[in-house]
């Protein structure tokens, strides 16, 4: 059982990390092929763009990671509810819909462009 | 703009401060207005340095040698720094909860643990800063602090065994010790053992910016930084999803399925791209004739097609971990432990 019931914030940073877990080793498989297939996915996705979603996935994923590890573990070790649960949903769906629309701007957008 | 692992357009970065800010913001609160515990303040401290160091993305100097430079206070001082204090908090959380060994002895070595993580990785920066225009006393410090920085990893293994052999209670949730015990192998291992390999000055003369990296970055996030994350979710989420203290027994198989799978497929992947990586240096830097870039790769695709079917197996251990969220969720809540 949850001691705390504000430590269930951690639970769609989990998911969300998992999820992008999911799409980094993807493109990691994706650009392993084109290490051996140089045209494979060419020119829909470069190897480049590969790369840089595969890496960006990578550390997205892990700090969506850390941060419901915090919030998880930090009610506990502190003996209180959290601050402000409303405040971790929300910038929950910040991040991740600034992630995804990130990862797509790699996808979509030529990279030369793009800010 | 376009710095391998920092390429996200400006008002992204923005966005990530501002989430980070908000996130610390909540935890730092939560922290200060409770009970304080070794464990909470060194994760805090991780995290403001996680933040702090990031902002260093937003600085891009045009001299390409001061841009390296600085490009590493992000990208080392997190994984090799910050990170680690997040990582030891993390692991030291876990193994009060699944061991009841003492607060306090594990308190001790925590702080043991981030003290040599931090003595040896900010000046073992240097071990990023051989042969790229920085001055040449990097060899020197970088070489030096470099090859100590394993010895926290060490540490961290002989951590986990230890709690784990002096447990108090048989914890329920067995996924999840095997978890942390991984992390503490995989994590010497990865950062630790493949990180020394390439850490010497005249080693790296060979090395620098080969397959050996792929190799070391592969297996160091995945033994530190994946697993760790992998151990906290495996801990927390039948907490969170209700199931008591543990998933049940048939789920908690298919998920040590999971960490075989993985764990052993990011070991071929890793030797693979070592393969690679010492065949490259051979046949392309170290040769009588050596032979152009793409003429070296071209020599080595058996390596690369071993990576591919390594991580083939790595996705279906991804697979079969997802599906192990779904195994047995029937059975009635609170089937807690015993």
């Amino acid at each position: 059982m949850m001691k705390y019931t504000s430590q269930a914030v951690a639970k769609p940073y989990f998911i969300a990390a998992i999820g992008l877990f999911i799409a980094q080793v993807v493109f990691g498989l994706i650009m392993g092929l084109q290490y051996v297939m140089g045209d494979f996915l060419f020119p829909e996705i470069p190897f480049n763009v590969a790369r840089m979603v595969h890496t960006n996935l990578l550390i997205i994923w892990l700090l969506f990671g850390f941060m419901g590890a915090s919030y998880f573990m930090v009610p506990e070790e502190s003996e209180r509810e959290l601050w402000s649960p409303k405040l971790a949903i929300v910038l929950f769906w910040i991040f991740l819909a600034a992630s995804v629309l990130t990862i797509l701007g790699y996808l979509l957008v030529p990279y030369a462009s793009l800010a | 703009m376009g710095r391998e692992f920092l390429e996200q357009p400006t008002i992204t970065k923005v966005g990530i401060v501002i989430v980070v800010l908000g996130f610390i913001f909540n935890i730092g609160m939560t922290v200060l207005s409770g009970r304080k515990t070794v464990v909470s303040v060194v994760l805090l401290t991780g995290l403001v340095g996680l933040a702090v160091f990031f902002l260093f993305s937003f600085y891009n100097p045009d001299n390409l040698v001061l841009d390296k430079y600085f490009w590493w206070w992000v990208v080392h001082l997190w994984v090799e720094g910050v990170w680690e204090l997040i990582l030891g908090a993390i692991l030291a959380f876990v193994l009060i909860k699944v061991t009841g060994v003492d607060r306090e002895v594990i308190e001790k070595w925590l702080y043991l643990i981030i003290a040599m993580a931090l003595i040896t990785g900010v000046i073992g920066t240097g071990h990023h800063y051989f042969y790229i225009g920085t001055p040449e006393y990097w060899m020197w410090l970088g070489s030096i602090f470099g090859a100590l920085e394993p010895i926290p990893f060490f540490m961290m293994t002989l951590f986990a065994f230890n709690m784990v052999s002096r447990r108090r209670r048989e914890h329920p949730n067995q996924a999840a010790v095997l978890w942390a015990l991984g992390t503490a192998v995989m994590a010497f291992l990865g950062a630790g053992v493949w990180g020394f390999m390439h850490t010497l000055a005249p080693v790296n003369y060979y090395t620098h910016g080969s397959q050996i990296t792929a190799a070391h970055g592969h297996m160091a996030f995945y033994g530190a930084y994946v697993m760790i994350v992998l151990t906290i979710i495996s801990y927390a989420m039948p907490i969170l999803r209700g199931q008591g203290n543990a998933a049940s027994a048939g789920a908690q198989r298919v998920e040590k399925w999971a960490f075989w799978l993985m764990t052993v497929s990011m070991v071929v992947i890793t030797l693979a791209l070592t393969g690679a990586g010492v065949l490259q240096i051979w046949l392309q830097r170290m040769a009588e004739e050596p032979m152009s870039f793409m003429a070296t790769q071209d020599s080595i695709t058996f390596f690369y097609w071993l990576r591919e079917a390594a991580g083939l197996g790595f996705l279906i251990g991804l697979v079969l971990y997802v599906y192990s969220f779904f195994v047995g969720k029937a059975t009635t809540p609170a089937r807690s432990a015993a």
